[in-house]
């Protein structure tokens, strides 16, 4: 009897070290920036001629990979990065929003890719399917006129006639043709002995680029038509250039 | 004997092994639409489990003057609402926010209450029974009251096999409202018998359900699904849908969401409530200041008051009166009353 527990205590340690030696932890850290500067929810923001605030920017990330060469290692399959709730001070803008990845495999990777917003096979699903500890599960980020998850979602106000910022704006994207694909072309080391990181900066300005101006958010300040997907797809492929990486 | 400071004395427990224990799970009806339906694994159905919960639900055993219980601020007929602005409890004192539909409420994730200060069905139901504002008695005497009936020794241990009546506790009780609870699904509305096509909207709830969804973009948008989304009506979230007018988020006179969080952008959000049933719940919103459904529609046809974090789906939608009207036939589509008749729903001492 005895033997044959520390047998297995001898196992399950030997279990435990192997695995350590040959996994490491990873951390992919968003921040959200206005101008440069860390975003606050709710502070005014120099837009073009008139001011914004934001209140809202949160999106789904799917396929969290780290590549080498053929090979693709999946962190998570999906995750939902939302600075709506944490930006409410320049503290929490400051810090962003970690996903802490454990036991990946050690190596030294190419990079990192991600997609904004749901892939295909989960977007064609509803949020019954999952449990509420997922982030799919959330049917307030599902919209049936489109059959799809709202992607991302991005909201404010704007300064109205009243001279406050009351004047609501806000663009959800969503669709399959409207994924995106980022990639972090750096080379990040999984060690068992420390931690890595990579963090990512998202610039919201840029978000609203359009050609060499930008978007005239007041006379544009809400997408109703669901079969309308032009200035969304601006919107999308500025999420991509909004990113940076270190 | 060293357990000399145990709280009850030995010998004035029941034993109760004469009394079967034959427990079986019990399988609820969930609408396929739903989602799932979450059950801790410490708690299963079943259905002695339920039937001792809505004995405990309906008896106001609970109350300090024996006048009242959960049903009496949670009233089957109303949608388990009481239809009051705000709740009073055995000493004439109202609360300050109006009593919650229950239905559906086992599919709640993200907190209960308006403002989800907690997180589960077993901890919330301890909580009445001792509230000055509610039920105001103490679990102290509601137990060994519950232990001397033959009515409770026989469904605790039925339902939990508990072997003697001092085994009988608050947390048991707590666990088995908790199961009464989950069954209390309503997914059988004209809207649910639309979605398996069972029902045809007439005009008027055809275009309300795709002003409702934003469907159609020749219909006028008028976003609830976003917050009430289907198929609970609700997405559990906080927020802010322009009730006060604040320049500053300290302002609110109920911080809502925010004295929970401490996130200053929480201040004034509360919880999206369901709509199923909502002909039923009226006075509408926390603090029940909607006595209708065509006012609670007229406000958010206005977009509501400013606040710096009221919601950005909450603007100026621009109603006619006509799509007013089709907004509302399709909100009456809502109602469902047939769980009602379903078996341990309704009071069993009838
Ligand atoms: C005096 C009236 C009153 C009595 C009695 C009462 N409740 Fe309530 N109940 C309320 C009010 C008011 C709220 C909302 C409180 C808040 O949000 O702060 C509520 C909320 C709830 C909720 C939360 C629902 C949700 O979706 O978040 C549950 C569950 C509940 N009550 C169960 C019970 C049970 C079980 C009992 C009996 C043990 C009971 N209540 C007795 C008035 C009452
Ligand atoms: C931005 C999210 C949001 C949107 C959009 C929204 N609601 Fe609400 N709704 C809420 C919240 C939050 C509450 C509870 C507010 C409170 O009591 O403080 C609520 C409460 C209600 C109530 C009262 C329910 C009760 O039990 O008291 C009704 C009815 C209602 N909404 C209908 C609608 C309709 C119809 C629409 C579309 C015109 C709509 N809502 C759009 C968030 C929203």
């Amino acid at each position: 009897m005895k033997m044959k527990k520390y047998f297995f205590i001898l196992m399950g340690m030997l279990l435990l070290t192997s695995c350590k030696d040959d996994t490491g932890d990873f951390t992919l850290n968003f921040k959200a920036l206005y101008d440069g500067e860390p975003l606050v929810m709710l502070e005014a923001l120099e837009y073009t001629n008139y001011d914004i605030n934001i209140l809202e920017s949160d999106f789904y990330i799917s396929d969290i990979t780290l590549i080498k060469g053929d090979e693709r290692v999946e962190l998570a399959a999906i995750d939902f990065v939302d600075f709506s709730s944490n930006n409410f001070s320049i503290d929490r803008a400051e810090e962003g929003i970690d996903f802490n990845y454990l036991e990946v495999p050690v190596g030294t990777y190419d990079g990192l890719e991600f997609s904004i917003g749901v892939q295909p096979e989960e977007n064609g699903m509803l949020p019954n399917a999952f449990e509420s500890n997922n982030p799919l599960s959330n049917s307030g980020n599902y919209w049936s006129a489109w059959d799809s998850y709202i992607f991302a979602k991005l909201a404010g106000n704007y300064r109205g006639d009243d001279g406050n910022l009351s004047e609501t704006w806000f663009f959800h994207t969503g669709t399959d043709p409207l994924l995106r694909t980022f990639t972090v072309d750096k080379e990040i080391i999984i060690d068992p002995s420390e931690s890595s990181s990579v963090s990512i900066s998202m610039e919201h300005k840029v978000l609203f680029q359009d050609g060499g101006d930008y978007f005239d958010i007041e006379t544009n300040s809400i997408n109703h038509d669901p079969t309308n997907l032009a200035p969304l797809e601006m919107i999308v492929n500025n999420y991509i250039s909004s990113f940076t990486f270190d | 004997m060293t357990n000399g400071c145990k709280e009850e004395p030995i010998d004035n427990s029941i034993s109760l092994t004469s009394i079967e224990y034959n427990p079986t799970e019990f399988l609820p009806d969930v609408p396929e639409e739903f989602p799932l339906l979450e059950i801790p694994e410490d708690n299963p159905l079943t259905s002695d489990g339920i039937r001792l919960g809505q004995h405990l639900f309906f008896d106001p055993i609970l109350s300090a003057d024996s006048t009242m219980s959960c049903a009496s601020c949670h009233l089957p007929e109303a949608g388990f609402t009481d239809q009051l602005a705000f709740s009073t409890g055995i000493d004439g004192v109202a609360g300050e926010r109006s009593s919650m539909s229950l239905v559906n409420s086992g599919f709640s994730f993200n907190g209960l209450f308006w403002d989800g200060r907690i997180q589960s069905l077993e901890t919330q139901a301890l909580l009445p029974v001792e509230d000055p504002i509610e039920l105001h008695h103490d679990w102290q005497e509601v137990i060994p009251a519950l232990r001397n009936l033959p009515l409770y020794q026989e469904l605790f241990r039925k339902a939990f096999g508990i072997s003697t009546t001092s085994e009988i506790t608050k947390e048991l009780a707590a666990k088995a409202i908790a199961q009464y609870e989950r069954v209390l699904i309503s997914g059988n509305s004209n809207f649910d018998k639309f979605l398996r096509f069972e029902y045809f909207f007439s005009e008027e709830e055809s275009n309300g359900f795709a002003m409702f969804f934003d469907k159609d973009p020749e219909i006028i948008d008028a976003e609830c699904f976003h917050c009430h989304s289907a198929s609970l009506f609700t997405d559990n979230s906080f927020r802010n849908n322009g009730l006060d007018e604040v320049t500053d988020l300290a302002e609110f006179s109920d911080l809502g969401r925010g004295a929970v969080t401490g996130n200053p952008l929480d201040n004034g959000k509360f919880r999206v409530p369901t709509l199923r049933n909502i002909t039923l719940t009226a006075p509408y919103m926390h603090d029940g200041r909607f006595q209708t459904l065509e006012e609670v529609i007229d406000h958010y046809d206005s977009g509501g008051h400013f606040a710096p974090n009221r919601d950005p789906l909450i603007y100026e939608l621009g109603l006619t009166d006509t799509e007013k009207q089709n907004l509302l036939a399709f909100l009456h589509t809502l109602v469902d009353t047939s769980y009602l008749s379903k078996e341990y729903i309704t009071n069993p001492f009838k």
